[in-house]
């Protein structure tokens, strides 16, 4: 295993940061790798899930005033995968908004797009990047 | 086919003075043993599934569903059938008695269980975390049961709290003569209180504090030469270091990293880019 350690994170803010974490772990398959719980219940100040085929994302709880980290329904993500069919089955089935179907790509790729529940816009696809 | 799953939690603010971190973990392996090594953190595990398995050097094996393990000198020797599924909470000194009403002193080299010492939440605990589905969450079990039974404690000398930061702070030592003239009292008289509060005399926690050290750079990916390890955990040299490892785990470095490694990824490495 020589994959360098992820040097770029996406961040995403969430109003219930818990729930977005118990989502994308069961729909899309993310681990959970950090937890910096903040002094309310259920706020949490950082969080790093790890995707299991390289990468990750950072998440935290929305806080007004926030100036470096959008709000709720404003990030993009896009996460390369060897299985997206699997993964899209997957990640319906436990409650994604399918925003864009399975589809190959002019350039090779074959993916989908879905809409996590606080609008988050999530894309999977097998493009590794050039 | 070894798989290992270790999630750290860091508690919310105004638990960390009794709780420096949670760590989830879910290790599946070959069935063997794990060695739990001496560190300044008293030890809170609560398993998910089975129970962690004590072997003792004579009798049957102690198995706990929750135990608090007091500070120690010597290697833990737990036996595991190749899953071991559970969290496990670093407790400071304050925390024992903030949590349990005792110095951790009264849990040195000793390991209790959970419910003996808090009684009904630590059933109410593992009820818990087995029903939650996500390490967030069972980490905020954790933290709303440690949030009701945490009391107002203090360690009683502002003398001993000040040589427990001095001894565990930095990795360079700090000779006990020297912190005894810094808080003013006789060497006796400070060995004798310290290990009466904490359980380990100044002199030990100072090895056991190098000792860590020397672990943390031992288990990074990228790790410097044992020589080299020695040095910068501040050895004499590398026979001081290899001599001391043995005392505390019970193998030399080399047969340690061997048996150890799946388990030994330490979590700090992994820490957020934040």
């Amino acid at each position: 295993m020589t994959t360098p350690a992820p040097t770029v994170w996406p961040g995403l803010a969430y109003t219930d940061a818990p729930a977005a974490i118990r989502f994308l772990t069961t729909a899309f398959g993310f681990t959970e790798t950090l937890l910096v719980p903040g002094e309310a219940d259920g706020e949490v100040v950082h969080a790093e899930l790890g995707w299991p085929e390289g990468g990750g994302v950072m998440l935290n709880t929305h806080r007004v005033g926030e100036v470096c980290w959008t709000g709720p329904g404003h990030g993009s993500v896009y996460v390369v995968t060897a299985k997206p069919d699997e993964l899209l089955a997957r990640a319906t089935a436990a409650g994604a908004e399918l925003v864009r179907d399975i589809a190959d790509t002019d350039y090779g790729s074959r993916g989908f797009t879905v809409r996590d529940p606080e609008g988050h816009v999530w894309s999977f696809g097998t493009y590794p990047g050039a | 086919m070894e798989q290992a799953t270790q999630v750290t939690g860091l508690p919310p603010p105004r638990l960390r003075p009794l709780v420096n971190r949670y760590i989830g973990y879910h290790v599946r392996s070959a069935p063997g043993v794990h060695r739990g090594l001496p560190s300044s953190k008293l030890t809170f595990i609560a398993t998910l599934t089975g129970t962690v398995d004590l072997r003792a050097p004579h009798g049957p094996p102690r198995r706990y569903a929750a135990l608090v393990g007091g500070l120690h000198e010597t290697p833990v020797t737990i036996e595991h059938d190749g899953r071991q599924h559970g969290i496990e909470a670093d407790l400071t000194p304050l925390g024992a008695r903030a949590l349990f009403g005792l110095p951790a002193g009264e849990l040195a080299g000793l390991d209790v269980h959970l419910g003996d010492l808090l009684g009904r939440p630590a059933e109410e605990l593992l009820d818990r975390l087995r029903t939650a589905r996500t390490w967030t969450d069972r980490f905020a079990c954790f933290t709303d049961i440690l949030d009701r039974v945490a009391r107002p404690a203090a360690i009683p000398a502002p003398e001993l709290g000040w040589a427990w930061q001095r001894l565990t702070a930095a990795p360079a030592a700090v000779a006990v003569a020297e912190l005894a003239a810094e808080v003013g009292w006789s060497r006796q008289h400070l060995r004798t209180r310290f290990q009466r509060e904490f359980g380990l005399s100044p002199k030990v926690l100072a090895r056991v504090v190098r000792f860590r050290h020397a672990r943390d750079l031992l288990v990074r990916p990228d790790r410097p030469a044992l020589a080299e390890i020695a040095a910068s955990a501040g050895y004499a040299d590398q026979a001081h270091f290899t001599r001391d490892w043995r005392a505390f785990s019970g193998l030399s470095p080399t047969a340690w990293l061997t048996e150890e490694l799946p388990f030994a990824q330490d979590p700090e490495a992994t820490r957020p880019p934040a």
